[in-house]
């Protein structure tokens, strides 16, 4: 499935910005079942400098130096990626208490067994998930029925929480969104010894039964990799959509947590109060053509 | 327990005896005097000690008058592990920001580097050059005979200046016994480490500031520390909000303008240094920092990732690595490390507590932790076993060896009291070069460094010290007379020194001349009209509040504000802490006695207010007050030098001064016409003026020739018209033939109070004129504080505060 995603951050301000920095993860990452056919980002005013490089989780970055005064700051990233649905989960897996084990000799993966700045330790969200975790049960099997039942009591509702939403919180409300969800199921895993990350990106919607879908609708998406022994890898679950991810998973990059990947973070000198606005589309798209034209579909 | 100076058949050490001699040379009860001198001279040096921030730091620090004598040999052989132990943690460093082999050979469990907060990811890729340029060692000698290592500091390498302050105490109160100890010279270390960061620099001497220090500021515990180093390193010392990275360079705020910085000595925690990409509060670090180190602009000694080398944890694992690294033997080895992750370790562990200290592995370090309380803790908490118990991987544990034990000061003898050692390093390129001295604490019982240390002699067979690159060629410097360098914050702190100090001395008089009044056996009706004037300027100076104004001759409430002004939470109490603030803050403007100057009487008449329990007391503590004002305007004249620093804190003086002459004309002419001459000799005694007046016109006091004195004469300092002359010049000199609006505005409110005073003087009614100037004077006064705020703006405040913006973007998700 070829899709194209067009992401658009427009920063409104009370006044003059005198300098700005900027950190992007807003380009897709090349992966085994995604790959970028294009991609671009522009922002207006032109930044100063620029620079772009993989960060330690070799993600796509990018950095945006403003230092003239600015009212507005608008940032689009436009992609054109061909992406396809991961293997399914292999017959076998480990059994979940040997993971942690498996994980400790692999660095790489390691490193996504411990809490991380937004992730501390909580029991709450161990238990949560503990019942699916039968002594001896194997890893995949556990997560299945996990993932499966995921939402059931828990509800999801725009507005309630924020980025900084900690994890007892969301328990306790039983009700956020992706990122909480993500945020919980990240830190319930861990806690049972199975590396966990987090994944930024999008996912396909679609409009309402007989309804046209609005340009800007869709939004960034968040979910969860897991990593299931050597033979599984990393396997890649939806909590919100309670679904193992599809082709119709679109992904930007991979931290510990939501701090790791932020789509734009700034650090400004004036401006005063702010408004934001982001936008993104993400349709499917023939192929190439659809970008030579240059016209984003659903504009 | 091992003696370093007495062996175990109670013989001296060689290295000891000549020390010994000369203690025998003194004259009776001498070391005790000595030991009064050292102490009484920390006492002058740590004299902002009044300060809560300064408090909190290092200033009760202790000298004991016997060094730590340490063979040359010996120390020679440390030196030299230390060096190796530098290398190893450097290329641990370059391993675990680069290939992580360390990690996936099993080498480092991951444990000490992923949940660390001092693993910086945006590091791992980009920043090329070393990690380590500086480095320190906390070292003690076990009951083996072996020196141990038990903690690594990269970032603080706190106590270095004390090195330098120690050995100038001692060679100054103990020359006899610094002549008689053939030691090691400190001084060219210092001078290698000044000359490596001029060559780290590069050719570019047009500016002074292509170094600089960076301090988490004034109310740090390390403050002094930074200060001196910075003189000492010749560099320029810098906050936070002093940088600024732009264009992929890091830049100096300076008043002429941004400078580019080539390194950047940091002392403060990596992990916050840059607010974009390594989170952390945006007022708190450099954003664009990192950006500026990868484009290879500017270099921090150390790297900003290199705390990581102070994990409680590594050296459980420094032999091995030794070994996979650099393929030899550890020469110096590390206080034994467990890790609890290795179930050998954690029996042994659990076999004998109490002979560790158990920490997190990963908890970046704050340099030596020999603190058994630490164990206490853990031991009086269940949880502390439990959470052992639940994650040994997270845990290291550091046995603690009895330190070995030199001789102290005690009563007037001797006595053995356990040591601890701390080393100093420095990477010169080519390979580590060790202080030929360093800092000794004297620690408790318990083997906790106490407040007391002592200065480090290594002894000298006579020979060449240093090794290190020759002399650098500098080409020959061209002649600069300004310093438009000053960095806008020191600016500003002077200029507010100059106005607080002056309104502590207008403040002070004010308030004399009041209690003066007051206190008179017998009140006159005049007296009782100059009490009311005088109120009006206290209501005006908010040093009373309006209900203190005496009413109907009741004046208790105005002696009880005028004594409460000085107790805590006064007017004039908090303008001293704000004086002796911002004197630490421009500390490294100033020469020790300048400083000694500045300090030491402020903080003896903010005593004397405070205890103040009378007018008696309290009248002569505002003549201290008055006089030192006085002193630091007599320091300031003759010790700096004219520009730079010196324009800034005299224009805040003359504002200052111009601002409260003003505001007191104002409201003592706010009088009948009747009473001018009374207004008018008031006056002439706020500005400190009857002697002069007397001298030229007796005692007859016309309003023409009092106003001439205190406005328009422009040779009278305490006179209006020569604080605007002068902050014309200054503020002149610093706009250097720049946009010339702010010495124009000064130039305006000279000519205005010029055309006052000729007012006056040709109107054939004197006392009316007189009278009808006040409010034009309380004009005046308020527009001097607008000049002032013209100056911040245009000088001091280059940028506003910086903000994160992004966080609050909420994600929401399909559903």
């Amino acid at each position: 499935m070829i899709y194209r995603v067009r992401h658009v951050t427009d920063y409104t301000y009370e006044s003059a910005v005198e300098m700005a920095t900027h950190l992007l993860h807003l380009s897709p990452r090349p992966l085994a079942r995604q790959r970028v056919l294009a991609t671009s980002l522009v922002s207006d005013p032109a930044p100063t400098r620029r620079a772009e490089e993989q960060d330690h989780f070799g993600n796509p970055t990018a950095w945006l130096y403003l230092e003239d005064p600015h009212k507005r700051f608008v940032v689009t990233a436009d992609s054109l990626v061909e992406v396809t649905a991961p293997p399914p989960l292999p017959q076998e897996t480990p059994p979940w208490e040997a993971i942690r084990g498996a994980a400790l000799t692999r660095p790489e993966v390691a490193e996504f067994l411990f809490p991380s700045p937004s992730l501390p330790p909580v029991e709450a969200a161990r238990a949560f998930f503990a019942p699916h975790f039968t002594p001896g049960r194997p890893a995949g099997e556990a997560v299945v029925e996990m993932i499966a039942h995921f939402r059931e009591g828990m509800a999801f509702r725009a507005g309630v929480t924020t980025v900084s939403t900690p994890v007892e919180e969301v328990l306790r409300r039983r009700e956020g969104v992706c990122q909480d969800f993500a945020h919980l199921m990240i830190t319930g895993l861990r806690m049972l010894g199975i590396p966990a990350r987090y994944v930024s990106g999008y996912i396909r919607t679609r409009p309402p039964p007989g309804g046209v879908k609005r340009a800007g609708s869709d939004q960034s998406h968040a979910w969860v990799a897991a990593w299931l022994g050597a033979e599984a890898g990393w396997v890649e679950m939806d909590p919100t959509n309670s679904l193992f991810v599809t082709e119709e998973h679109v992904l930007l990059g991979w931290g510990r947590d939501f701090g790791d990947v932020s789509p734009l973070l700034g650090v400004i000198l004036g401006g005063g109060r702010h408004t934001v606005h982001v936008g993104v589309d993400m349709d499917e798209a023939a192929g190439h053509e659809a970008w030579a034209e240059g016209s984003a579909p659903g504009r | 327990m091992r003696d370093e100076m007495v062996d175990g058949r109670g013989r001296v050490r060689a290295h000891w005896s000549a020390l010994l001699g000369s203690f025998h040379g003194l004259p009776e009860g001498g070391l005790l005097h000595r030991a009064r001198l050292l102490d009484r001279a920390f006492e002058e040096e740590g004299s902002a000690g009044f300060l809560p921030s300064a408090s909190r730091g290092k200033a009760s620090r202790r000298l004991d008058p016997v060094p730590l004598i340490m063979d040359g040999e010996e120390f020679d052989r440390l030196a030299e592990g230390l060096a190796q132990r530098a290398r190893l943690l450097e290329a641990v460093l370059a391993d675990l920001y680069g290939p992580q082999r360390l990690l996936a050979e099993g080498l480092v469990p991951p444990e000490l580097v992923f949940p660390n907060p001092a693993f910086l990811r945006p590091c791992r890729h980009g920043i090329s050059g070393r990690f380590l340029h500086a480095y320190a060692a906390d070292l003690l000698r076990g009951p083996d005979g072996a020196w141990r290592v038990t903690g690594d500091s990269v970032v603080a390498m706190d106590g270095f200046s004390q090195v330098y302050a120690n050995r100038s105490h001692m060679a100054r109160v103990l020359p006899e016994c610094a002549r008689a100890v053939q030691m090691r010279p400190i001084r060219p270390f210092l001078d290698l480490w000044r000359e490596l960061l001029q060559r780290a620099a590069g050719s570019e001497l047009s500016g002074a500031a292509t170094v600089a220090l960076l301090t988490p500021g004034v109310g740090h515990p390390d403050w002094a520390e930074h200060v001196t180093l910075a003189r000492e390193l010749s560099c320029a010392l810098a906050e936070v909000g002093d940088l600024s990275a732009r264009g992929g360079a890091l830049y100096l705020k300076t008043l002429r303008g941004l400078q580019p910085v080539r390194v950047l000595l940091s002392r403060l925690p990596g992990a916050s240094i840059d607010p974009l990409e390594l989170g952390g509060r945006p007022s708190q670090g450099i954003s664009g920092l990192l950006d500026a180190m990868r484009a290879g602009a500017v270099v921090l000694h150390n790297h900003p990732g290199a705390a990581l080398a102070e994990a409680p944890g590594l050296p459980a694992f420094l032999p091995s690595l030794s070994r996979a690294l650099l393929g030899e033997e550890p020469a110096l080895l590390s206080a034994e490390t467990l890790w609890l992750g290795d179930p050998a370790s954690l029996d042994r562990f659990r076999a004998a507590p109490d002979a560790f200290l158990p920490r997190p592995v990963a908890r970046p370090g704050a340099g030596p932790e020999t603190d058994p309380r630490g164990w206490a803790r853990i031991e009086a908490d269940p949880r502390g076993w439990a959470r052992i118990e639940a994650d040994p991987r997270g845990w290291a544990a550091t046995a603690l060896p009895q330190p070995s034990s030199a001789p102290s000061l005690a009563g007037d003898g001797l006595e053995p009291r356990p040591v601890v050692l701390r080393l100093y390093l420095l990477h010169d390129g080519a390979g580590w070069q060790c202080l030929s001295g360093g800092l000794a604490r004297v620690a408790d019982e318990n083997g906790r460094p106490t407040d007391l240390c002592k200065d480090v002699w290594v002894t000298s067979e006579d020979r060449a010290e240093i090794r290190g690159p020759g002399p650098l060629h500098i080409p020959a410097l061209s002649i600069r007379r300004t310093a438009g360098d000053l960095p806008s914050r020191v600016a500003d702190n002077l200029f507010w020194l100059g106005r607080y100090v002056e309104r502590l001395d207008d403040s002070a008089r004010l308030m004399r001349a009041t209690l003066t009044r007051l206190n008179r056996a017998t009140v006159l009706p005049r007296d009782l009209a100059e009490v009311a004037s005088l109120s009006r300027c206290l209501l005006d100076a908010r040093l009373i509040q309006a209900e203190d104004v005496p009413s109907s001759g009741n004046d208790s409430a105005l002696r009880r504000a005028l004594l409460a002004a000085g107790k805590e939470g006064g007017r004039v109490h908090r303008l001293t802490g704000e004086v002796a603030r911002l004197v630490e803050a421009t500390r490294d403007r100033l020469t020790g006695d300048m400083h000694a100057a500045f300090t030491l009487p402020l903080r003896d008449t903010r005593a004397a207010l405070m205890e103040a329990d009378g007018p008696a007391a309290l009248g002569a503590a505002l003549g201290w007050l008055v006089r030192y004002a006085s002193g630091v305007a007599g320091v300031a004249a003759e010790n700096m030098v004219r520009g730079g620093a010196h324009t800034f804190l005299d224009l805040g003086r003359r504002l200052e001064r111009g601002t409260s002459i003003a505001a007191l004309l104002g409201n003592v002419l706010k009088e009948p016409p009747a009473r001018i001459e009374s207004a008018l000799s008031l006056a002439l005694e706020l500005c400190d003026s009857v002697i002069t007046y007397r001298s030229r016109y007796l005692n007859v006091v016309q309003p023409a020739p009092a106003l001439d004195l205190v406005m328009a004469d422009p040779a009278n300092p305490r006179g209006l018209v020569f604080q605007f002359a002068a902050a014309e010049e200054l503020l002149a000199r610093v706009e250097g033939g720049g946009d010339p609006s702010l010495s124009a505005w000064a130039r305006r409110l000279r000519l205005e109070v010029e055309a006052m005073a000729a007012e006056v003087a040709g109107s054939a009614e004197g006392a009316a004129a007189a009278a009808a100037l006040s409010p034009r004077l309380l004009a005046v006064e308020h527009a001097v504080g607008d000049l002032s705020d013209a100056i911040g703006r245009r000088y001091f405040t280059l940028l506003a505060a910086p903000r994160l913006l992004g966080v609050d973007t909420v994600e929401r998700g399909a559903a």
